[in-house]
């Protein structure tokens, strides 16, 4: 019994001390959880400090994404708001920036253009020589066209060429060696050029005109005078020769009724020997004749003479209704020289035709330069005739095909190929030899009636049968209106 | 070692033998903790062996047997004391897989300085299973009370076997489990 209280005691003592122990433990536990919390604590500040620090940095970065998508905002509204394409390339050629101009310009789409190569937006033989033309700039950066500003031609999605003006700068982003191309599209600045120079050679032509018809009217003038009184006196010689030859034959009656009767023989004798001698049977009859082809060539000398004084016209700045049978007419007798020698000039006029308001002058010079024209396309075809064995055959017809006077100028020449057919109006496009046409023809015979007179001209050609121009001109009050009508 | 372990063998003791065995063992050993254990405390692993040896002394029990004894007490205790383990195990070798990965990982949170011992397993075989007990407590005796208590639990039939891999120290031993019939 003793021994199990005294095991029962030593028991109690080591839980008590085992107690002790486990509250020691936990006292050493507590402050560990303690210092372990603070340590959390200060861990959390810190991590709170990186939190916010990393926020802090967040919230920069998004300012400056913010400010970088706003710049390149920014930067994407001035490129697509320029007039001019900006092309930006890498050194492989490869397209790196296309602009909304650059789009309008070319018809391609940005989607459709970059990582592409700029050799899609050239012509040949530049498409195929432009990886070329890079890559020796590249490697010897010697380049006529850094930094100056030239003129190219650019091709378009749909084939057709655009002209640009274009100047080229080369660039280093971020070490990456860049051109960038900034185009103009001047396809109106050409246009106005070309505008510009038809307009001038329009009006050098018709100063020319202007000065050639001073000068022609003023010929006619002198040569009227003339021609007037020439006219006159061979009338007068006509009648005289009439009554001359009235009187010479009642002498000639007179002398064969004494000669009949054996009066006067010796008289008489000397009177047939001079009659003989000067042929008077002959000259009775050839006198009249040549007085007539006189008065024939004066009376033409005389039209003339008129013609040049019409269609010569002082320059009327001002529309007036003309006869554009008789403007034809006179037109076609001017050119006479022109054709005469190489063709047969019909005309077939409809006379119900009415008044025309036209620049009188300007109609003529359309009428010369086709019935000219005419005139070359068929000396080409059988060459210069001058007996006149061969030739070709020109006509001018008039039409009343309301509102419309219709014009056709038709010849029997060489004909137009189809390729020069669409270029025929062009200034400056001529297949005449050197020295024959200046291109100039038919070009202004354009400007004049489309432009001027609200009309249309067109033309239908057979390769080796012939030609036919076709005037249309409106024949209302103002012409031009009744033409939008 | 842990206090748990000195506890629970104290308590096997007073219940397997008596109260009066587990003191004079107690007093016999000459312990520097004086035999005064709380669960949580940490205590010199020596104390074990003389606690253990005394206990043979006065019980005439090898002190091989008395571990594996220690062992198959230990799993029962585990048993009632943490369920959640066993929670969805239905045999010693799924159980026994998960003691090194799964239970060692959830001592250590209670017990952060446990030296607890290293226990790689393989299944070579479908009813096979390699065990390599590895510790510098010598402790494989107590290792094999564990495992077959545990396949007693499952009530399997698993022959179990063991080398000893380092020489008689105990510090490295194979078990190997072949499942029966």
């Amino acid at each position: 019994m003793t021994e199990l209280v005294e095991a029962l005691q030593r028991q109690v003592q080591r839980e008590r001390a085992a107690r002790k122990q486990a509250e020691t433990l936990l006292e050493d536990k507590s402050r560990e959880l303690y210092e372990a919390s603070r340590a959390l604590e200060k861990l959390y500040k810190i991590r709170e400090a990186e939190f916010q620090e990393q926020r802090r940095m967040a919230d920069e970065l998004r300012e400056s994404e913010a400010r970088l998508r706003e710049g390149q905002g920014r930067l994407s509204s001035i490129m697509n708001s320029i007039a001019d394409a900006v092309i930006a390339i890498g050194s492989d050629g490869t397209i790196q920036t296309y602009n909304r101009a650059a789009e309008r310009i070319f018809g391609y789409s940005v989607t459709e253009t970059i990582g592409r190569n700029i050799s899609m937006l050239l012509p040949e033989p530049y498409r195929s020589e432009h990886d070329g033309y890079l890559q020796r700039y590249c490697e010897t950066l010697d380049a006529k066209v850094m930094g100056i500003n030239r003129e190219v031609e650019g091709q378009r999605k749909d084939g057709s060429m655009v002209p640009l003006e274009i100047a080229i700068t080369e660039m280093d982003v971020a070490g990456a060696q860049m051109f960038v191309g900034i185009c103009r599209d001047i396809t109106r600045r050409k246009q106005r050029e070309t505008e510009k120079a038809e307009l001038e050679q329009e009006l050098r032509q018709a100063q020319k005109m202007e000065s050639l018809g001073t000068l022609a009217g003023g010929i006619a003038h002198e040569i009227n005078t003339p021609v007037q009184y020439v006219g006159d006196n061979v009338r007068f010689l006509q009648d005289a020769f009439s009554d001359l030859n009235a009187a010479l034959q009642a002498f000639q009656e007179l002398a064969s009724t004494a000669k009949d009767a054996g009066l006067l023989a010796e008289p008489l004798g000397k009177a047939e020997a001079a009659a003989e001698e000067a042929d008077l049977e002959y000259l009775s009859d050839e006198i009249p004749t040549s007085i007539a082809q006189t008065l024939e060539g004066v009376g033409r000398i005389s039209e003339i003479v008129q013609a040049i004084k019409e269609f010569s016209h002082p320059d009327a700045k001002e529309k007036s209704a003309i006869d554009i049978n008789h403007a034809i007419s006179t037109t076609v007798t001017v050119t006479r020289n022109q054709w005469k020698y190489v063709a047969d000039l019909k005309e077939d006029l409809d006379d119900s035709l009415p008044l025309v308001p036209v620049l009188p002058g300007e109609f003529n010079q359309v009428i010369l330069n086709l019935v000219v024209n005419a005139a070359h396309a068929i000396e080409d075809s059988f060459g210069d005739d001058s007996d006149g064995e061969q030739k070709g055959c020109i006509s001018v017809a008039t039409k009343n095909a309301d509102p419309w006077v219709e014009i056709r100028v038709s010849d029997s020449g060489t004909g137009i190929a189809e390729e020069n057919l669409r270029k025929i109006f062009d200034p400056f496009f001529t297949t005449k030899e050197p020295g024959k046409g200046t291109g100039q023809g038919l070009a202004i015979s354009h400007a004049i009636v489309t432009k001027k007179h609200g009309g249309s001209i067109a033309v239908e050609s057979e390769l080796g049968k012939g030609t036919t121009f076709i005037l249309r001109l409106p024949f209302g009050e103002s012409g031009e209106a009744e033409v939008a009508a | 070692m842990k206090g748990v372990v000195f506890t629970e063998f104290l308590e096997m003791v007073e219940s397997s033998f008596s109260p009066l065995v587990a003191d004079r063992i107690i007093e016999q050993s000459e312990l520097p903790s004086g035999g005064a254990y709380t669960a949580i405390g940490t205590y010199d692993h020596d104390e074990m062996v003389s606690l253990v040896s005394q206990l043979s002394s006065e019980t005439g029990t090898p002190v091989p047997e008395l571990l594996q004894g220690f062992g198959g007490y230990l799993f029962g205790r585990f048993v009632a004391g943490y369920p959640m383990f066993f929670e969805g195990q239905s045999s010693a070798f799924d159980f026994l897989a998960t003691v090194h990965n799964h239970i060692h990982t959830e001592v250590r949170k209670l017990y952060a300085d446990a030296e607890l011992p290293s226990l790689e397993h393989e299944r070579p075989e479908p009813n096979r299973m390699v065990m390599d007990y590895r510790s510098s407590r010598g402790l494989a005796d107590l290792a094999e009370g564990l495992i077959r208590a545990c396949i007693e639990h499952f009530k399997e039939t698993i022959a179990v076997s063991r080398e000893d891999l380092s020489d008689g120290q105990n510090t490295h031993v194979r078990f190997v489990l072949e499942q029966q019939g």
